[in-house]
């Protein structure tokens, strides 16, 4: 017997236990309920039929008595007691109480516990002729019944104990050992063996359970080497994914970078229109003056010097969006209210030949570790973002307002426009890359923005909407004091 | 010829062309089988020695069997010798055992009772009425000799008599050695006699008178003569008939001064 195998063990339990448990209460049931009263029943059935016997000798005692057959009397209870071995004394005596038989009077200690005296009265038509007295030991009886309740209880304690055995040899032939063998065969799947050995796998469930097992191991094994190669390729594969990821975040820089310098060429243009507008006229007035004979030194010297203003002024802008545009080397603390400028500053012009107003609130000293340019970079995404909904949606008056303050050691900035609102299904997407609104939009650019707040400045972007437009909330970590 | 088939007609008219079948009553002393397990052995070999038949008859009771006797129904008869007395019908006593009858008085051993008048008043039990032995002849002695009035009590045997007296619920009672013999040990030890009856002859094989002597004679020869063989002697001790004697009725006169006449119930 499999004694090694706890699953086993508590198998037989719940097997054997409810056995042995139901046996021992049929047998304490016998013994302590079945058995007394059966012999109680006995013992009445026993003094009924004695009884019932005397009264039958005491009816054929009554012609005897009348006729004073004395001999006959001692005769026939001469009988009676021979053929009734548990009756230990037979008395008759006449109406008068006189003994008629016995000849001398019986033992006295015929008393016991299993010793019961019958009295039977013989009547005649109602007149007493005498009385039968019958004194029975019925502990042979008795004896006989509790030997047979015995015998009972010894069959009921032996049948279960061999019914146990047996069904413990079944079990553990049928159940115990197969099962023994395909844990220890789980146990070296788990280790990765895959050969360990296999019950016979007979027509029943355990047979069922031992193929299923068996195929559930071949399957595993399939798998494993299938991982193994899989796992052996992963590093390349990994590399290579980084590989991608790295171009892909290259590209998208690269679209970035292409997004942004497409705004930085829109928002030039936007800056050098009013400046080419004038030195247009600048130009106009030149030729107007020479057609109209006015062109003297004054006044050429006075075009020229406009027009070199301008001039200037449109070099400043190139120089503006150059040192924008131009990447960070390296980490370093800057202050979040210059860079929000230098990107409002690009957009300026862009939004007011939309006729968008641009309002900053911005709180000074408010200092971050990290690329002051892609912060910019990060604030001028959402400025344009913000332009392009109020100009999409054709907003009459429409308005921005960036205000930058500082919350529990956090420098958060919100910009505020009145474009109408993001919809409830886009606003948990617009940060994602690649999705756009617009019919021709990138998409990344508020994605670019979430990656250059989250990765490289430990920051947090989020968007929601706001009394008649979006509200969108850059927070980076302020410089700590030192 | 003719007179001679006249003379054989005649003799066929007057001797028996077969042996006749006589009957032999026996007084019910036993029950009905025991009787005819005694007797029809007896018979068997009286019709052997005879050349008679003989049909056994009894009763179921005593005073039944008295009343054949009396009407004379039963050719021959073995009967209480009390009859031999009254014998209404001249039944001639053959046959009868040679030991005499005689009556014991017994009272529990343990009893004050050392004389017959000691019973005055008491009561006494006693087989039956008529009894010749434990009945008729100890009242007799007790009224006649004695003049001691007993209240008999009739228990119908004789064990039941002795157990009467043993258990202490008569003074006495009345039997034969014989029964008393046959009673168990301690029974017996229970017991004393303390009175033996004048004695008379014992019970006979009697015939009826109109039964032809040579029948009469031929029958008490051949239980004579059974009784001196080793095959019958046995038989015959079985009646009792221990020492069979020839009987005659000369021996049941000194019976008719014995009393018991008034003592003697007849059944209606």
């Amino acid at each position: 017997m499999n004694l090694r195998c706890p699953a086993c063990r508590k198998l037989r339990i719940r097997l054997f236990l409810p056995l042995a448990v139901l046996s021992l209460a049929l047998v304490a049931y016998v013994q302590l309920v079945w058995a007394p009263s059966s012999i109680e029943y006995s013992k009445n059935f026993y003094h009924r039929m004695q009884d019932r016997q005397l009264g039958n000798i005491a009816e054929g005692l009554i012609p005897l008595l009348l006729s004073d057959q004395l001999a006959e009397i001692h005769t026939s209870l001469d009988t009676f007691k021979g053929e009734n071995g548990d009756w230990l004394a037979i008395e008759l005596f006449n109406a008068k109480g006189e003994r008629l038989y016995p000849l001398e009077p019986p033992r006295t200690d015929l008393a016991g516990p299993d010793v019961d005296v019958h009295r039977r009265p013989i009547l005649l038509e109602g007149r007493p002729l005498g009385v039968l007295q019958v004194t029975e030991n019925h502990h042979q009886l008795l004896a006989d019944i509790r030997a047979a309740h015995h015998r009972l209880i010894l069959v009921l304690l032996v049948v279960p104990i061999a019914l146990l055995a047996v069904l413990a040899v079944a079990l553990e032939l049928a159940v115990s050992r197969p099962v023994a063998q395909l844990a220890d065969a789980s146990q070296k799947l788990a280790d990765g063996q895959f050969d360990a050995a296999l019950p016979e796998g007979n027509q029943d469930e355990i047979g069922q359970l031992v193929r299923n097992f068996a195929s559930m191991r071949e399957e595993i094994r399939r798998n494993q080497a299938d991982l193994l190669q899989l796992n052996a390729t992963l590093e390349q594969r990994v590399q290579e994914e980084l590989t991608k990821n790295r171009e892909k975040d290259m590209l998208l820089i690269q679209q970035s970078r292409l997004a942004a310098m497409g705004e930085m060429v829109h928002n030039i243009a936007h800056q050098w229109r009013q400046p080419l507008n004038a030195l247009a006229l600048v130009i106009r007035n030149i030729k107007d003056d020479y057609e109209f004979g006015e062109l003297g030194a004054e006044s050429l010297n006075r075009a020229v010097t406009n027009a070199q203003n301008l001039l200037n002024r449109m070099s400043t802008t190139i120089d503006d969006f150059r040192d924008f545009f131009r990447p960070d080397q390296e980490s370093k603390p800057f202050s979040l209210a210059d860079e929000v400028r230098a990107a409002a500053a690009i957009m300026e012009a862009a939004y007011r030949n939309n006729g968008i107003t641009l309002e900053l609130d911005l709180h000074e000293g408010l200092v971050a570790d990290g690329y002051p340019s892609l912060y910019s970079q990060a604030v001028l995404n959402i400025l344009a973002n913000a332009k392009e909904i109020i100009q999409a949606r054709q907003i009459e008056k429409g308005h921005v307002t960036v205000r930058l303050r500082e919350a529990e050691g956090w420098g958060v900035l919100t910009v505020n426009d009145n474009g109408g609102g993001i919809p409830p299904e886009v606003l948990p997407k617009i940060f994602d890359p690649y999705f756009t609104t617009k019919e021709q939009g990138s998409g990344i650019g508020l994605y670019m923005t979430k990656m250059i707040i989250e990765k490289n400045m430990n920051g947090q972007v989020a968007a929601a909407n706001a009394d008649d437009g979006a509200r969108l909330t850059i927070s980076v970590p302020l410089q700590k004091a030192p | 010829m003719k007179n001679l088939f006249a003379l054989l007609f005649l003799w066929l008219l007057t001797a028996p062309a077969f042996a006749d079948t006589y009957t032999f009553g026996v007084v019910p002393q036993f029950e009905q089988r025991k009787t005819f397990a005694i007797w029809s052995p007896i018979l068997a070999e009286l019709e052997k020695r005879t050349g008679q038949r003989f049909e056994l008859v009894t009763t179921a009771t005593i005073p039944a069997f008295e009343k054949l006797f009396n009407d004379g129904k039963v050719d021959f008869a073995y009967m209480n010798p009390y009859y031999m007395v009254e014998n209404v019908q001249g039944y001639l006593p053959l046959v009868r055992d040679d030991k005499p009858i005689v009556g014991i008085l017994v009272v529990r051993r343990d009893s004050p009772y050392q004389t017959p008048a000691d019973l005055e008043g008491k009561e006494v039990a006693f087989p039956s009425p008529n009894a010749i032995g434990a009945s008729l002849l100890i009242r007799a002695d007790l009224a006649r000799q004695f003049h001691v009035n007993i209240v008999p009590r009739y228990v119908k045997s004789h064990s039941s008599v002795y157990l009467h007296v043993a258990q202490g619920l008569t003074a006495g009672g009345g039997g034969v050695v014989k029964t008393l013999e046959e009673q168990k040990p301690e029974v017996k030890d229970a017991l004393r006699v303390l009175y033996t009856t004048r004695s008379i002859p014992s019970h006979p094989v009697s015939a009826h008178p109109r039964i032809p002597k040579k029948v009469r004679e031929a029958v008490r020869e051949a239980l004579l003569a059974l009784a001196s063989t080793p095959e019958g002697k046995p038989l015959l001790a079985e009646v009792p008939m221990t020492r069979p004697v020839a009987a005659y009725a000369k021996d049941y006169e000194p019976m008719r001064g014995y009393g018991m006449d008034d003592l003697f119930v007849r059944e209606q």
